[in-house]
């Protein structure tokens, strides 16, 4: 066991405490602190610590509330009261006195301490560096002169020559000193003044050290010195109270490099910010004051933060005393509104914002709000339909208020708003009937408010309607692609519908209207009709072939359904193409896909099955050869007309809401824009092939999928779905005996399948008696014209979630929070080696490694490490086709010799490699898989179907129930 | 669109929210709309004799909002003035908490 100097060992604990002969008197007769010591202290700080101007600006230093200096600081940035703080901070993290008294540990030992606990490596390599330094500096200046050396020109050779002479001549000084200084005062009470230039520092220290009433002796300091700040106080008094740490062990972990205890205190540092940022309000609010945190606005969202953290309190107070009951309808209603998506949480809240200062009659918005939020999720989605209504209906008040060229006041603007906005409530809510009352009475705007309702409202309401009222429905006024139920859709009638004043239809608005779908009327249907009509008009007209990648054919099959589904879709007079219309292209084109593949598609409502047969007879997919026949163009119009009904109703069933709008980013809005024109499947040859596309859309069209909040929500849907994917593997893995009672098994759920999509349509057992799903009727969206393979997206957002729970800033309430993916830690980490990872990424890769089976390979990049155990992780093949992602090769040379990790996971196929650097076995151009960015030089690539051995593998194979071994490192250590 | 900003910038300046981003703007209205939700809706249902709780119950599961707005209104005929109060009350209570964080 190392040993520390006692004078360092009480200083660095907070238990020294200065007794008289540590006193010296300096030439004005005022007894100090033992300067030399005081020095010491500060030189062995210094040399630990990274020299400020020699670094680049590290978060840590940026935002550390610890790296504030003051007036008396010796040498720029490296006074000693920081120098304390930092190390106060440190010291926190020493381990506890059960794991410090250990003494004796094998290398597994340390290997398990590093991963259970791994700040326990800061102290040690903290005092491991002290007794080192103490070391050279009292026995050899050559020594102290060899460490320094390579700190850079800063910290040179001759500049500690004089430092080490200046602290010989004055230890000599203070010894003499002491000396006369103890002869003088022994027995005898004094008051002990600290000189003015150095009370402001001392008093600091003297706090710290409890040098403020040592035995008799008082201190008192002559010099007013501002009162220490409250973080740092706090700060220091973390050293002396939290910090008692005695005996640690070191043994066994001296061999860190001065580089990697770098990294570990700034890792404990930010650690410790981060804490001290949860759990201590007060003090992150001073660090705001003082800048530490950067922009004014995060001060300002913290003190909304602050002001939230009173609301909530006196919410739950009020709503508490209601009693039980009560209280939970409230919680409901709160966990309803989290779970709905930020915009409509904003068009809530402004629905109840203006209840209250609108006429009394119109709180009746509030009301409805009460009760969809009582409703919750019988209902949910229809409140989504509000959104879509208050724009459209805002775009109709706008219309009709400036008809004539006359623009509309500020206060006509914002009263319509306002109307507008509670009929998105009160449609939202499902009290459509007594919301037009309401705001009819209210306003006197009856006929624009009804009209604005009879136009944009779903068919089968209107239809309900007309049917209660006895109306004809005049067809011209559906538009059959503006879905209420989908909020992304922005429609804005005033740019493109000149609908001519209508007679006001009389409604009963007493009636109670029920908004369940009821079969339509003549005139509706006979809209509808129209609708598909059009739909069909706009199928392909004649039988022709293609290959794909030629002429300008896209290679992908995928992408060429997707460019015949769109085509077919009734989109004219289209505004917006939006979430709903993308969604349902995605799925048509899938369900092609499938269908080209040989799969059945089920039954959906009213709707057919249909064979793989079946489509057969229309279509011809010659994979080999890449040709795609259309063989009686007429039925695959009807094929995707039935797809399209499909869609439809997994869109009004909120299905693709969760599964194939995730993946609507996916594609450029670039790509988009080609797949509406399908230009290039306009003529095959010389035939007109039908495929006309929707040319008049423009790219401005087309929603931002990016910054969609259903897609987003979608996204996290996703997420949720990869989650339950791992506890059903976790599961089978558990028990590999089929589950009775399932419906499906999950082999028919292909990996790449969005399985929001999913519907448990009931479906015929298949040949080998298990009930399968692979009608997938809402199917996967293959993403093979998407910027990235679904596969590689699965990885990427289980990776992303992880790491963000890893290094991600919950901030306050929401606020501030910051993405692990953006921390400074994972970009530092992400590219370095993965056993050069560290802290709780290594903790992280440890458990992947023991979870997924799968082996660091020499040089690969922590990110595609990660990637690739949760790809094998989640079984992705085709992720696995990609080329490692590596670093630049180390000195670290993995040889043969070197012993693997064996797979631990049951069902994990052992994986082994040997040479780091092989042949890269040619994989066949995929245009839906990306290839990641590789770092540098070396690639290797493998294969993870089955056992791949590389080289001799009976010289890697592991023994049995070896330990873990990073490439690269002496096991021998 | 042009409307949809201009019941927005109320809400920001009745909650003097206006130094802050557009995204931040956003988290606070509506987590400050989930507050005035679950505090609307226990002033209202707390007014719900304890023998309508049941009918509330049955109403919920059947999702229908015109049955449940009548019922509302019928059990609790001051139910939209105590929503407006209690909205009001809490508006002036948060710039309160706000101001004295000042």
């Amino acid at each position: 066991m190392e040993k520390i100097d006692p004078f360092s060992q009480q200083l660095f604990s907070g238990t020294w405490e200065a007794p008289n002969n540590d006193l010296i008197k300096d030439n004005g007769g005022v007894y100090k602190v033992d300067k030399d010591k005081e020095a010491y202290a500060t030189e062995l700080v210094e040399a630990m610590m990274p020299d400020s101007s020699e670094m680049e600006p590290s978060p840590i230093e940026s935002t550390s509330p610890l790296h504030n200096s003051t007036n008396n600081t010796p040498k720029s940035g490296k006074n000693i009261l920081k120098s304390f703080s930092e190390l106060a901070y440190v010291r926190n993290q020493f381990p506890k006195k059960d794991d410090a008294q250990k003494t004796e540990k094998t290398p597994q030992d340390l290997g398990a301490m590093a991963t259970k606990k791994e700040r326990m490596w800061i102290p040690h390599a903290i005092n491991s560096q002290i007794d080192r330094m103490n070391e050279d500096l009292k026995d050899s200046k050559e020594r102290l002169e060899k460490m320094i050396k390579g700190k850079g020109p800063k910290k040179g050779i001759e500049y500690y020559k004089q430092k080490i002479s200046f602290y010989e001549s004055e230890i000599i000084k203070a010894e003499d000193a002491r000396n006369k200084a103890k002869a003088e005062n022994q027995n005898k009470k004094q008051t002990i003044e600290i000189k003015k230039d150095d009370a402001k520092i001392q008093k600091e220290i003297g706090e710290q050290l409890n040098l403020i009433d040592s035995g008799e002796n008082q201190i008192r300091y002559v010099d007013n010195a501002p009162k220490m700040d409250a973080f740092k106080r706090a700060t220091l008094k973390d050293l002396s109270e939290s910090d008692k740490t005695e005996g640690i062990d070191i043994a066994g972990l001296s061999n860190l490099e001065e580089e990697e205890v770098d990294i570990l205190l700034k890792d404990a540092l930010v650690n410790k910010e981060e804490e001290s940022q949860e759990t201590s309000a007060p003090m992150i609010v001073e660090a705001f004051d003082k800048g530490w945190y950067g922009k004014a606005e995060e001060l300002e969202m913290h003190k909304f933060g602050q002001a939230f953290e009173t609301f909530d309190q006196n919410t739950d107070k009020k709503i508490e005393q209601h009693g039980n009951w009560v209280l939970e309808k409230a919680r409901s209603a709160g966990e309803w509104y989290k779970k709905q998506p930020l915009k409509y949480k904003i068009l809530l809240s402004a629905g109840l914002l203006i209840s209250a200062s609108a006429p009394a009659v119109l709180a009746g918005a509030a009301v409805s709000t009460i009760a969809t939020a009582a409703f919750a999720g019988s209902i949910g989605q229809r409140a989504l339909g509000g959104l879509a209504t208050f724009v459209a209906a805002e775009a109709w008040l706008k219309k009709s208020a400036e008809k004539g060229g006359v623009e509309r006041t500020k206060a006509e603007a914002t009263r319509h708003t306002i109307e507008a906005a509670i009929l998105g409530t009160l449609v939202g809510s499902g009290y459509v009937a007594k919301g037009l009352k309401n705001i009819a009475d209210a306003t006197g705007l009856t006929t624009l408010i009804t009209d604005a309702y009879h136009y944009w409202l779903p068919t089968e309401d209107v239809a309900k309607i007309m049917e209660a009222n006895g109306t004809p429905l005049p067809t011209e006024q559906i538009a059959p692609t503006a879905t209420p139920e989908a909020p992304g859709v922005k429609l804005d009638i005033s740019d493109t519908l000149d609908v001519p004043e209508p007679e006001t239809p009389h409604l009963d608005i007493d009636t109670g209207l029920n908004t369940t779908a009821t079969p339509l009327e003549t005139s509706t249907l006979s809209a509808v009709e129209g609708a598909t009509k059009e739909v069909l008009e706009r199928g392909l007209t004649t039988d022709f072939s293609v290959e794909l990648g030629k002429n300008g054919i896209p290679t992908s099959l995928e992408r060429v359904f997707h460019m015949m589904a769109v085509n077919n879709m009734g989109l004219k007079d289209i505004v917006i193409f939006g979430e709903a219309d993308g969604a349902k292209s995605l799925n048509i084109a899938a369900n092609l896909v499938k269908l080209a593949e040989g799969h059945n598609l089920a039954d959906v409502d009213n709707l057919s099955g249909i064979s793989a047969s079946d489509f057969n007879n229309a279509v011809t997919w010659d994979q080999a050869k890449n040709i795609l026949t259309i063989k009686d163009h007429g039925a695959f119009n009807k094929i995707v007309e039935n797809l399209g009904g499909r869609a439809d109703t997994l869109w009004d069933q909120g299905v693709l809401q969760k599964g194939s709008v995730a993946y609507l980013n996916d594609i450029k809005p670039e790509t988009w824009t080609e797949i509406l024109h399908a230009d290039p499947l306009e003529k095959v040859g010389d035939i007109e092939t039908g495929i006309i596309g929707h040319d008049d859309i423009t790219p401005n069209q087309i929603t931002d999928f990016d910054n969609s909040e259903m897609v987003k929500t979608a996204d996290e849907a996703q997420r949720k779905i990869a989650e339950r994917l791992e506890a059903l593997r976790n599961e089978l893995n558990a028990n590999p005996e089929p589950i009775k009672g399932t419906t499906y098994t999950v082999t028919g759920a292909d990996k790449t399948t969005p399985a929001g999509d999913w519907v448990s349509t009931k479906e015929a057992p298949s040949a080998n008696g298990a009930e399968v799903i692979e009608n997938a009727t809402p199917i996967k969206i293959p993403a093979k014209d998407a910027l990235e393979s679904l596969s590689n997206y699965n990885v990427n957002k289980i990776m992303n979630h992880d790491i963000d729970g890893l290094f991600g800033k919950k901030g306050f309430f929401g606020f501030g929070a910051k993405s692990g993916l953006e921390s400074p830690e994972w970009l530092k980490a992400k590219g370095l080696p993965v056993n050069k990872a560290s802290g709780a990424l290594k903790n992280y890769i440890e458990n992947l490694k023991v979870h997924t089976g799968a082996v660091p390979q020499a040089n690969e990049t922590t990110e595609g490490y990660i990637k690739r155990a949760i790809a094998h992780f989640i079984k992705d093949d085709e992720w696995l086709k990609t080329p490692l992602t590596t670093v630049a090769p180390t000195p670290e040379v993995f040889t043969p010799s070197e012993t693997l990790t064996a797979p631990t996971s049951p069902t994990s196929a052992p994986e082994v490699f040997g040479e780091p650097k092989v042949t890269p076995i040619p994989t066949p151009p995929l245009e839906t898989i990306p290839k990641p960015p590789i770092a540098s030089v070396e690639t290797v690539t493998h294969q993870s179907t089955g056992p791949t051995v590389y080289g001799t593998p009976e010289a890697h194979l592991p023994p049995k129930n070896s330990g873990t071994v990073w490439f690269g490192e002496n096991n021998n250590k | 669109m042009m409307q949809q900003e201009e019941i927005k910038n109320t809400l920001i300046e009745e909650l003097g929210l206006s130094s802050l981003s557009d995204e931040n703007k956003d988290i606070v209205i509506s987590k400050f709309g989930e507050n005035l939700l679950k505090r609307v809706t226990a002033i209202a249902l707390s007014k719900l004799p304890e023998e309508a709780r049941a009918e509330f119950e049955s109403l919920s599961q059947e999702g229908d909002n015109d049955k449940m707005h009548n019922f509302l209104k019928a059990k609790i005929p001051e139910v939209e003035e105590l929503i407006q109060t209690e909205i009001k009350e809490g508006i002036a209570e948060f710039k309160n908490i706000v101001t004295g964080l000042k």
